[in-house]
């Protein structure tokens, strides 16, 4: 799902192109009418009855309090994203320009491989699965930052030695150095980490909270899998999709707009590095 | 083989005299690479000094010693006739690439190297307007680099070192990648510069005929890292670039200066 939203982000706003774009929306959801005909509405809802359980989700007729748990995810969200920039940007920069590298290479890329359910294994295992934020946070940072580290890390390499020579040459001081050349060269890598940290951000709190919570969106969701209800998982998920769905585009028009200076609106750096 | 006549006129003050600088790379496998050996530089007041040479042999290295970005093993610097550290020397670097911030505009690149110095705002500002003015972009101040031409951008590199108002200005080939079009008429525009400023300039090149053109003296570097050769050209300016006196100045110079390649490789 998010492939085919972040491709439809990336459009931007060329209206030429959402036209197909709606061509293709409308057909998801005509597959997804048709396909809900030969299933039961609680394995797979109709379009219909999916808007109406969502619409009960969100308007607080649920069991339980759509308010207090999604605001508990987006909080986790929230801290997550701020630890991953700050310590993914910190670590990459030094895996780019400096000379511990070589001690940082190597556990980044084994902790790259590590799967985000045996951190939450472990940590509920060690902390339990009460504590509010610790356990949630922890799992998604740790699964995150090295995705974000990589990113600045290619950034941190690609800049310019013979920008930093004439800048020597003129005698720029170090803080003139890093406002005008590093900090702008790292910028596209900055928002591309930035909007991936977002999007696997939502997506690993959900997992962590599943196995490491008693609150939150994926303590919810949870329990429908335990209750046996897909509808009630989908109606539960949508509106924060919808919501991850809308930050992801607004930062990708701040971005444009930040970048006036490129003749033309590529989007080579911009891309969402998964790899 | 160095040309003494400058250093013993009086009245250059402001001459630049290096002696006995050398400088060697360790390369990554370790193996020492002597790029100059020795050599003996003196650029006049207000000289359009040109040095030529094979590629890798050094041109360069010899410049970004000038501009204090890589330190010298050993020589010395006398300049105004005191001897000075090369991070001291007032240069302005214009290299081979235009060397731009391109997410700052043509104005802000300028303001860059201003900042660092104490100007107030409105000293920057003129200053920015007069170099603008000065490379002929006053209308492209508010543009970013990448809309320009790379003619345009290497104007832009030429300001901004202007705009440090130096004494001499260092330029590592800096028209060998426009088209000769483009690098004809900034060199005619360069030697206007040159002669309104009266700055001194260094020059590096690859091109006998863009050195025969616009020098007062032309000396040759080998890859043994030596200086070989030194001319004085003479040819009265304005010069046309075509002109038969200027081609056999060249093909004179390009003469000495296989002759000597061919003994060096023979020994
Ligand atoms: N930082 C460095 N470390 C090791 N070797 C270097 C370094 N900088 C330059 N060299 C080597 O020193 C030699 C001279 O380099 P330099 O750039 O001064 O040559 P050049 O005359 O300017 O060549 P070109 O005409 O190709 O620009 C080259 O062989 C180069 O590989
Ligand atoms: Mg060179």
């Amino acid at each position: 799902m998010y492939g085919y939203l972040g491709k439809r982000v990336n459009v931007g706003y060329d209206s030429r192109l959402y036209q197909p774009t709606l061509y293709t929306l409308i057909a998801f959801l005509g597959l997804w009418q048709l396909l809900s005909l030969f299933f039961s509405p609680r394995d797979l809802p109709g379009l219909v009855h999916l808007a109406e359980i969502t619409y009960s989700v969100v308007s607080g007729a649920d069991q339980f309090s759509f308010v207090e748990h999604a605001w508990i995810t987006t909080q986790r969200i929230l801290v997550s994203f701020v630890f991953i920039m700050v310590i993914g940007t910190v670590l990459g920069i030094t895996m780019g320009v400096s000379k511990y590298k070589e001690f940082l290479t190597v556990p980044v890329m084994i902790f790259l491989t590590f799967p985000a359910v045996v951190w939450a294994f472990i940590l509920v295992m060690w902390f339990g699965a009460l504590t509010t934020y610790f356990v949630v946070v922890t799992v998604t940072v740790l699964a995150v930052t090295p995705y974000v580290a990589v990113n600045i890390w290619k950034g941190a390499e690609s800049i310019d030695d013979d920008l930093l020579e004439m800048a020597h040459s003129f005698d720029l001081s170090t803080t003139a150095i890093w406002r005008h050349i590093f900090v702008p060269a790292l910028m596209p890598f900055l928002y591309s980490s930035g909007r991936l940290a977002f999007a696997l951000a939502w997506k690993l709190s959900l997992v962590a909270e599943i196995f490491g919570s008693s609150v939150g969106i994926g303590f919810v969701v949870h329990y429908y899998f335990g209750a046996v209800r897909a509808d009630m998982i989908i109606a539960w998920s949508i509106p924060m999709m919808l919501a991850m769905f809308g930050i992801e585009r607004a930062l990708k028009i701040v971005e444009k707009r930040s970048f006036a200076w490129r003749p033309e609106v590529d989007d080579v750096h911009s891309e969402v590095k998964t790899a | 083989m160095v040309n003494r006549t400058i250093a013993s006129e009086g009245d250059d003050l402001m001459s630049i005299h290096v002696t006995n600088l050398s400088k060697t790379f360790t390369e990554d496998e370790g193996e020492e690479l002597v790029v100059l050996d020795d050599i003996d530089v003196t650029v006049g007041d207000g000289e359009f000094y040109t040095v030529m040479g094979p590629s890798g042999c050094g041109k360069s290295t010899l410049l970004n010693i000038l501009a204090g970005t890589i330190p010298m093993d050993r020589g010395e610097i006398e300049y105004a006739g005191s001897p000075i550290s090369p991070t001291d020397l007032p240069v302005g670097y214009v290299f081979q690439e235009p060397r731009l911030l391109n997410w700052r505009t043509v104005g802000e690149n300028v303001d860059l190297v201003l900042r660092e110095r104490d100007l107030s705002k409105s000293q920057r500002e003129e200053r920015i307007v007069d170099v603008l003015e000065m490379v002929g972009l006053h209308d492209e101040r508010e543009s970013y680099p990448l809309r320009l031409s790379g003619g345009m951008r290497q104007r832009v590199g030429i300001a901004r070192a202007l705009a440090v108002d130096p004494s001499i200005l260092l330029m590592d080939e800096p028209f060998s990648s426009l088209d000769e079009l483009t690098a004809r008429n900034l060199r005619d525009d360069l030697l206007d510069l040159w002669k309104s400023t009266e700055k001194t300039i260094i020059f590096v090149t690859h091109d006998i005929s863009e050195a025969v053109y616009l020098s007062e003296s032309v000396t040759f570097l080998d890859t043994r890292g030596r200086i070989f050769h030194q001319s004085e050209i003479e040819h009265d300016r304005p010069r046309e670039p075509d002109d038969p006196a200027l081609l056999e100045t060249e093909a004179a110079l390009m003469k000495t200066f296989f002759d000597h390649m061919a003994t060096i490789q023979s020994v």
